[in-house]
């Protein structure tokens, strides 16, 4: 029951403390570059390993393989994990090129392996709640909706790191987007047209600080999105949206949400009572920074190893696949060429 | 060493809202000033509290400060909680990891510094919690710390690492070098109770969890949660009696107090009625 974490970075070491609870003592070992990094999870007592050769190498039977390094070295990662029939879950975004993104769609197709991106805000609650009223169609069709993800991430001009820089994967669009995008499409279905795309400066020279996006879907559905890494009054990055429905409105945010019945509409007694019920955090076999977290993780293992893990009354195909992986590469390229980033 | 039945928290002063984030940003703003806490803790200090859990946020510094400075609320226990991890990622990206250390590393003892960095550089890795504790306690000093409890994001991820030194090297160093009751903040209190007490062999250690009627954040569910605070393993403090709020407050107060594993209620409120009538409820129960 191995499970090899490839980037022992912010991210590797999330899912490393996760996945080593739901598992046996000893089965999760970290692949990192980092001599530095290596010693210090050798003195935790966990198996290192220095490159992907290596740990390939081995006689380990590797069940599954979490990627959490830069997004630069996804692609000649997830391809050779995938040549080897090895279950992956992929942080995102899948990679900066829609083309090798393809190609990997390509390989996993041929290959049936299993592939989880690492779109981790579609098991926020109350936006599985929006998902949930609108594909269920109790509120009627959703009509326009205004999304938004604001925080502080980038304060002061950095314009030597790759992290302001578009081109090296930096840049709201690179960071926030992949969430964004992504939970709208889970939401609303695909999106049929872009329909504007601009983006603004605040501190940084070499990508952007801020994007507005306007795009429908081929529900009919319209939306206008915001992303703003340079929102100073947030403690930290959060996402909300208004949704106008036949049958009423919809604010959902990361911790809440709240439902408006609109007069006369065509909804039992039962159906209100279901829309207007407190929420609950779902329960999940270990907590460390927010149920998503683990919850995306209960249902990689699942799969990958093909053992009950999940506690949560929560739809297993929530999880996002390579080709949502592929998608969102594509919008933002699309994004990125329409704002005249590229 | 023990605590009082009831411990005040300080999440409603950081504009910590689990529930709501407008209710967390208003929260943010009425306590921006230190003398809007001093006067939120002085309320419960009135009431009869006399134990203040707190983060080593540096928002609390001068309100730490003052009420050192001017010898506040006599009696009062403190129990801080730490780290608080944000300042070291603010220092990070501010200036580099030469600003981490002169941010932060720089007041402590140089004797204890020598003595963690010496144990770190021969290989006792553990001993990184030691310096954990000097740099997070420095804020404190001259206060009467009762107890000194992990944040649960740090206490989760080694309890999920496996990494059980550290916790032992933490418990030794806050009883021995602080004669001060070491404590563990958790989501996931059955877990945390099995580290503790059987691969780490402590007896009755303090956790902090998760305790209310709606099972709101008691992972992996509200049973065996309910079930570990009960089995008398670990002296246990319910937190979040009112699940942040969520589901509105009627009978909460009475199901931590009337539960046989609940040796500390921990509510943080910043209205004097609230405090003042969560206080007479839960000793109307003992």
């Amino acid at each position: 029951m191995n499970i090899l974490i490839i980037g022992g970075g912010k991210m590797g070491l999330s899912h490393m403390a996760i996945l080593s609870r739901l598992l046996d003592k000893g089965s999760v070992a970290v692949c990192d570059a980092s001599t530095l990094s290596r010693y210090v999870f050798g003195k935790l007592g966990i198996r290192t390993f220095k490159s992907l050769e290596d740990a390939l190498a081995t006689d380990t039977v590797w069940r599954g393989a979490v990627v959490a390094t830069p997004t630069s070295t996804h692609f000649p990662i997830a391809q050779a994990l995938l040549q080897r029939g090895i279950p992956c879950f992929i942080e995102k975004p899948l990679t900066l090129d829609p083309y090798k993104s393809q190609q990997l769609a390509d390989l996993q197709g041929r290959q049936g392996t299993l592939v989880q991106m690492g779109l981790v805000t579609r098991f926020i609650q109350p936006f599985l709640r929006l998902r949930s009223i609108t594909r269920t169609g109790v509120l009627g069709q959703p009509l326009h909706y205004r999304a938004r993800m604001m925080g502080n991430v980038v304060t002061r001009p950095d314009n030597n790191s790759w992290r302001t820089d578009f081109q090296r994967g930096g840049g709201c669009l690179n960071e926030y987007g992949p969430h964004l995008l992504d939970l709208c499409r889970s939401i609303f279905g695909e999106v049929q047209q872009l329909q504007s795309a601009d983006y603004s400066q605040v501190h940084s020279t070499r990508g952007d600080d801020r994007f507005n996006i306007g795009w429908s879907h081929t529900s009919g559905a319209r939306g206008k999105l915001l992303l703003d890494w340079c929102d100073t009054s947030r403690r930290k990055s959060a996402m909300d949206f208004d949704v106008a429905f036949d049958y009423g409105t919809v604010h959902a945010n990361n911790a809440e949400i709240s439902v408006q019945v609109a007069s006369g509409a065509p909804i039992s007694a039962e159906q209100r009572a279901l829309l207007l019920a407190p929420m609950l955090p779902y329960p999940v076999n270990f907590y460390l920074r927010g149920e998503e977290f683990s919850l995306q993780l209960e249902i990689f293992l699942q799969r990958a190893l093909g053992r009950p893990l999940l506690r949560a009354a929560v739809d297993p195909d929530v999880a996002a696949t390579v080709h949502d992986g592929l998608a969102v590469d594509r919008l933002i390229h699309a994004i990125a060429t329409m704002g005249k980033l590229v | 060493m023990s605590f009082g039945r009831i411990i005040l928290g300080d999440n409603q002063f950081l504009g910590i809202n689990h529930a709501s984030p407008d209710k967390a940003l208003s929260l943010d703003e009425k306590f921006a000033h230190p003398d809007a806490i001093l006067e939120v803790i002085n309320w419960a200090y009135q009431a009869g509290i006399r134990d203040f859990m707190f983060t080593t946020h540096a928002r609390l510094k001068p309100v730490i400060h003052e009420i050192i400075r001017s010898r506040l609320f006599p009696g009062m226990q403190y129990i801080p909680c730490l780290p608080y991890a944000h300042k070291y990622a603010n220092s990070l990206t501010d200036g580099g990891i030469l600003a981490v250390v002169a941010d932060h590393i720089g007041g402590c003892s140089k004797r204890e510094l020598l003595k963690c960095v010496g144990r770190v550089a021969v290989g006792d890795f553990s001993a990184v919690m030691q310096l954990l504790v000097e740099i997070e306690l420095l804020m404190t000093r001259g206060l009467n710390v009762r107890g000194v409890f992990l944040q649960n994001i740090i206490f989760d991820l080694i309890t999920g690492l496996g990494a059980w030194s550290l916790l032992a090297r933490f418990h030794r160093h806050v009883s021995e070098r602080f004669q001060a009751t070491p404590g563990y903040i958790t989501m996931n209190h059955p877990m945390a109770q099995r580290v503790l007490c059987d691969e780490i062999g402590l007896h009755a250690p303090w956790i902090c969890a998760n305790f209310n009627i709606a099972g709101f954040r008691m992972n992996p569910s509200i049973e065996e949660v309910q079930a570990s605070f009960g089995n008398r393993q670990s002296r246990n403090i319910a937190m979040s009696i009112f699940a942040s709020g969520a589901l509105g407050t009627g009978g909460a107060i009475e199901h931590a107090r009337d539960h046989a594993g609940v040796d500390a209620i921990l509510f943080g409120s910043s209205r004097r009625e609230n405090i003042e009538n969560n206080i007479a409820l839960i000793n109307a129960g003992t």
